[in-house]
């Protein structure tokens, strides 16, 4: 069962002298619980199609659909609901609160839906991605790692349906950058939650159960489409 | 290629974020369009006052007044002045001078006409408007009219004057009674009219010569003074009388105000308020300037970064950044400066007589360099900070975590809250400049306040039972005789008055001294007054009371020691006696001197609630048959600081505080009959008193009156010296056989508002009416009022704009630094959207910043508020609404009006993508 789809998604930048297609067109769909590898070179319109996904930008056409109800026909105030209660993001350059404590910046969505945090499931998360020990510090005393998980912590703390995940290695050394995946992984399959990730590193790709390469815009290649 | 300098960096750092230089582009336009306003406006109000004097007083510096020891050249070989004219005094008519002028005194004086020509030749005469109605003189220029003059020292003569011209009023706004206060026995007056040197001169008296200088150039008028005196102080040469740059007249030393126009503490204070204005709204530019700078900088904090780790020393960090500081200054300083040049041209069009429009290339001098001082010193702390910038990234969360220490994590929390709150742990200083402006906002708007309340209070003085008018007759009387002036005002004139338009009464207000015939006199006069009454007790008993009573302080004027006192009663004892003896008083009668105040039946009416004992018949009272008698119970309170005695209150009410000294038990009481003597004689004469046989030469009349009615309020203190006063009214006087022509003073009650023309055309009447009575002063009350609340209504007006202005400036500041936040903030904002906050969490976040500024200034207000309300004018009790609701609303209002801008900000921001967000650091 598809969890979120897109129909003919396009995204074009007026920029400068010309038009750039950053999606051109793309239609794709996401089983619930999957996880799901966008790849690509640099530019060819990745990261756009995970906002667009996730509903942090607009498409200059085309159609996202969650749970078969159209994303960009909600109000914003139903959007920002769904994105704390249904949606999960870890971004590349983490974007931690600067003013909040790990802790308190792990505990964001569940205070923005104005409900009380599930301790001992946050406490398993914390525990799995080992920053335990750094819960009160602010961001700008940690590692990119420890914001890393600290960001993925947050992603997961409201139980979301789909994770978005973007270049979540990218800042990250190789060792890091594998424990962090792993975890994703293992997040991802003991909670059910459905895994978009954004990577151009191909080993990390290899890692999901579906690939899908981006080029120019359009989909190159999809592992999880049958090649007839 | 071009080489690469620090301006060119500037200027390429402007184009490239014009909109971001917007706020501190204001905040130099604004900072250096007040300098030039108010620097300009000081300079305005300097040359519209001095313009102002000149006006009045031509070129006058100085004068010397009948100095005929001192000869011209005396004068000039002193050194201070280099013009000298003449002006011959040559008689006087109805108090006032006919004079001529030399070329010189004419230049000098500058007398300017209202209609008409100078005098040319014999029997010509010009004179100032006043003179003209004085005299009653009715004649038109070309006309013909004779005048009964009386030459100086000399015999008077009637002439016949043809009327060339009319004055602009110049002598009749001299204070002539203070020059002639030190001037002692000089003739030191203007001549109100002015005849041609070509008059045929009198064939008695003398000519007095006033001598009028210019200063010379860089002689101060304090100088010039000083030669005068030697180095003890004293005069070494007749009296020099100054005129300062504001108009005041002063006299070595001594200062005294024009009758109209400025006066020294009025300009000053407009000084004040101009440099507390520019002031404050200096401050707020500069905090907006370093607001606007710090934004700017903390949005390039990456770009300072990058430049520190290639190399940029710190100096090169603030002269690339400054440098953009000062090209927007460059452009925007012609631009303000025009600006302020238009205001202060607009204001001199609505305040002529207050602030003159004269661009000086001196001026503009002290503008430019306080312009400069003030981008300099704004720009400093943000150009400091930036320049200590960490060469390799931009480490503002460690700076953060360095400053804020160790943070307690919490397990539940509001969002917006919490990052509102540590953010402004991190810039404590941050509402600071806004919450400054709103809360001078707010003391304006009180200011405002409190003004109308006194122009209310005036308002309501002049409509309701206020004297419009009062008239002063200054017969000179002492405790036991009353003088009369030849020409009094009469019944007749009252009645007149009464008919003019707009009056609705004329209420008169006389007092007598009288003398009480009587055996014994009560104890209740020496409880009240101890020291009037002091030759009623014997030297014992008047130190023993002196001391247990304790009102020795009462009279800060008498000496209270205990020989002081007994010299008291020794010539207090004396003058009783020598009355007794003159006016052939028994042995064994004691003289009491008693006011005996008269006043119409209304006013006698009024007092039926104060009637301790029988009753008002106003019938027995108007027959001559019965007085009221006042004998209140009085109260003191020794003002002691630090076991030190600093003075007394005395009171006819209880206070806090205070003993009763005095009480009527019995001492007076209603049917009681007393035998009354009025001791009356033509104009006062006060080498006469001294006189053997003073009192036996004086008209002695004779009543018994009895007591209608015992009052106990605190009407006796109503112009009365003495403890116990005595009532009557015009008709019961008559009646007792005290027929008394004279007024003391005059009421005159009007309908209700008038318009400004019709209350100048009543003044004129009115002034003219009682310029019949000799010794007559008018002070025209409803004049004062309207003076006042016209006056108060410009610095209301003023306020009530700077109160909208600073409104304006401080909206604009919270909402500029919120704005500057929420740009900076952007990709926080970004993150929160990502994570499901909508607009109003982001919106959180900002508020409590607007709050704290907003709090900030209304703690300020609040403070200002129950002082207002503590004093005089905040007793009306619509102040007590009007003030919170002022303070309240307004702060509400600015509140609104930032959350409206902060909404339409983060509606702003949102609008954006999340994506654009988030990239956009």
């Amino acid at each position: 069962m598809d969890i979120i789809r897109c129909e003919q998604l396009s995204k074009i930048y007026n920029a400068g002298e010309g038009r750039v297609a950053a999606l051109d067109g793309v239609t794709l769909a996401f089983e619930k619980g999957a996880f799901t590898a966008i790849t690509g070179p640099s530019g060819s319109g990745k990261s756009t199609l995970l906002h667009l996904l996730g509903g942090l930008d607009t498409p200059t056409s085309g159609k996202v659909y969650y749970q078969d109800e159209e994303l960009y026909k909600y109000r914003d105030n139903q959007l920002s609901v769904l994105r704390r209660r249904r949606f999960g993001f870890v971004f590349q350059s983490y974007n931690l609160v600067r003013e909040l404590t790990a802790w308190e910046n792990i505990l964001l969505p569940v205070m923005l839906d104005h409900r009380k945090c599930d301790q001992s499931y946050l406490d398993g998360i914390i525990e799995i991605l080992g920053i335990g020990d750094r819960l009160s510090h602010l961001p700008g005393a940690m590692s990119g790692g420890q914001q890393q998980r600290v960001c993925i912590a947050r992603a997961l703390a409201n139980k979301p349906s789909i994770l978005f995940a973007d270049e979540p290695t990218g800042n990250l050394d190789g060792k890091s950058g594998r424990e962090v995946l792993a975890l994703l992984k293992r997040l991802g399959y003991e909670l059910g939650i459905t895994l978009v990730l954004v990577t151009h590193d191909q080993s990390v790709a290899e890692q999901a159960g579906r690939i899908i390469e981006l080029r120019d815009g359009i989909v190159a290649r999809d592992s999880g489409v049958s090649e007839a | 290629m071009k080489r690469l300098s620090v301006n060119r960096i500037a200027a390429a750092g402007l184009r490239a974020d014009q909109r971001g230089y917007r706020a501190m582009a204001a905040g130099i336009f604004l900072s250096i369009f007040f300098i030039a306003t108010l620097c300009q406006c000081a300079w305005g109000v300097y040359v519209a006052a001095v313009q102002g004097v000149r006006a009045r007083m031509g070129q006058a510096d100085a004068f010397y007044f009948d100095a005929d020891e001192y000869s011209d050249a005396d004068i000039m070989d002193e050194g201070s002045f280099d013009r000298l004219g003449h002006i011959a005094m040559t008689a006087q008519a109805g108090g006032l001078y006919i004079g001529s002028y030399d070329e010189a005194a004419a230049s000098i004086m500058d007398r300017r006409y209202a209609s008409g020509r100078a005098p040319e030749k014999a029997g010509e005469m010009a004179a100032e408007k006043s003179f003209l109605d004085h005299l009653s003189i009715a004649a038109e220029i070309g006309e013909s009219f004779e005048l009964t003059v009386t030459p100086i020292d000399g015999l008077s003569e009637t002439r016949t004057y043809t009327l060339t011209g009319v004055l602009a009023e110049q002598t009749s706004r001299f204070d002539w009674d203070s020059v002639a206060y030190f001037s002692e026995t000089r003739f030191c007056t203007l001549p109100s009219a002015l005849v041609s040197q070509e008059e045929a001169p009198f064939a008695s008296g003398r000519v007095v010569t006033q001598r009028v200088m210019t200063l010379k150039r860089g002689v101060s008028l304090e100088k010039a003074l000083a030669r005068n005196f030697d180095e003890d102080g004293h005069l070494t040469a007749p009296l020099l009388i100054g005129l300062t740059d504001f108009g005041r007249l002063t006299v070595s030393g001594g200062f005294f105000s024009w009758n109209d126009g400025f006066s020294d503490e009025e300009v000053t204070t407009l000084f004040t308020m101009l440099a507390l204005l520019g002031g404050s709204l200096l401050l707020a530019c500069c905090v907006g300037i370093a607001g606007a700078m710090e934004g700017q900088l903390a949005r390039k904090t990456k770009e300072i970064g990058m430049l520190r780790a290639v190399g940029a020393t710190r100096r090169q960090i603030r002269r690339i950044f400054g440098r953009e500081a000062w090209l927007v200054a460059l452009v925007m300083a012609p631009v303000s400066l025009a600006c302020a040049c238009l205001a202060v041209w607009g204001m001199s069009r609505a305040f002529p007589s207050l602030i003159a429009f004269d661009i000086q290339p001196v001026i503009l001098v002290p503008i430019a360099l306080m312009s400069v001082a003030c981008i300099v010193i704004s720009a400093f702390v943000p150009l400091r900070r930036a320049s200590r910038t960490l060469p390799m990234g931009v480490l503002r969360d460690t700076a953060l975590l360095r400053r804020m220490g160790r943070v307690k994590s919490r397990s539940s929390y509001k969002p917006a809250r919490l990052i509102a709150w540590r953010q402004n742990r991190l810039h404590p200083l941050r509402p600071l400049g806004a919450g400054a402006l709103t809360g001078l906002m707010l003391v304006c708007m009180l200011s405002a306040l409190s003004l109308f309340s006194q122009m209310s209070d005036q308002v309501i003085r002049s409509n309701a039972a206020f004297s419009a008018y009062f008239y002063m007759d200054y017969a000179t009387t002492n405790s036991y005789y009353t003088m009369l002036p030849e020409r009094a005002l009469s019944a007749g004139d009252i009645a007149q008055i009464e008919a003019l338009p707009g009056v609705k009464k004329a209420r008169e207000r006389s007092a007598a001294n009288v003398c009480w015939i009587t055996d014994s006199a009560p104890s209740y006069l020496t409880n009240a007054d101890l020291y009037t009454y002091s030759y009623l007790l014997s030297e014992e008993e008047l130190l023993r009371r002196a001391h247990t009573q304790d009102d020795a302080q009462l009279y800060d004027y008498l000496d209270t020691s205990d020989e002081g006192m007994i010299e008291i009663r020794r010539e207090a004892a004396e003058t009783n006696e020598r009355v007794r003896r003159e006016t052939g008083a028994e042995a064994g009668e004691a003289l009491v001197p008693l006011g005996l105040m008269v006043l119409d039946d209304e006013a006698l009416r009024s007092y039926a609630s104060d009637v301790a004992e029988g009753a008002i018949d106003l019938d027995a009272i108007n027959r001559g048959e019965q007085v009221l008698l006042c004998a209140p119970d009085r109260y003191v309170r020794i003002e002691t600081k630090n076991g030190k005695v600093i003075g007394a209150r005395m009171s006819n009410k209880p206070f806090q505080g205070a003993t009763l000294i005095a009480h009527n038990d019995g001492d007076f009481s209603a049917g009681e009959t007393l035998e009354l003597m009025l001791l009356t004689g033509p104009e006062a004469d006060f080498t006469a008193q001294s006189a053997e046989g003073f009192y036996a030469g004086l008209e002695e009349r004779r009543a018994a009156v009895t007591i209608g009615a015992v009052l106990n309020n605190t009407t006796s203190l109503y112009g009365m010296d003495s403890a116990v006063t005595l009532f009557t009214t015009r008709r019961g006087l008559n009646a007792m056989g005290f027929s008394m022509d004279r007024v003391d003073s005059l009421d005159i009650y009007t309908e209700g508002a008038m318009s400004a023309e019709e209350e100048q055309a009543l003044s004129e009447s009115v002034e003219s009416i009682l310029r019949r009575a000799d010794n007559m002063s008018f002070y025209d009350e409803l004049q004062t009022a309207r003076a006042a609340r016209q006056q108060n209504a410009m610095v209301m007006t003023a306020l009530l704009s700077v109160a909208l202005l600073f409104f304006a400036v401080a909206v604009s500041m919270i909402t500029g630094g919120v704005t500057r936040r929420i740009r900076s903030d952007a990709r926080m904002i970004g993150t929160l959207r990502a994570v499901g906050a909508d607009a109003k969490t982001v919106a959180g976040c900002y508020r409590m910043q607007i709050l704290l500024s907003i709090a900030l200034g209304l703690l300020v207000g609040l403070a200002c508020m129950i002082a207002l309300l503590t004093s005089y004018y905040g007793r009306a009790w619509w102040m007590r609404i009007a003030a919170p609701a002022c303070v309240l609303g307004f702060s509400a209002l600015c509140y609104a009006a930032c959350m409206l801008a902060l909404r339409s900000r983060i509606r702003e921001t949102i609008s954006r993508s999340i994506v654009e967000n988030i990239r956009e650091m």
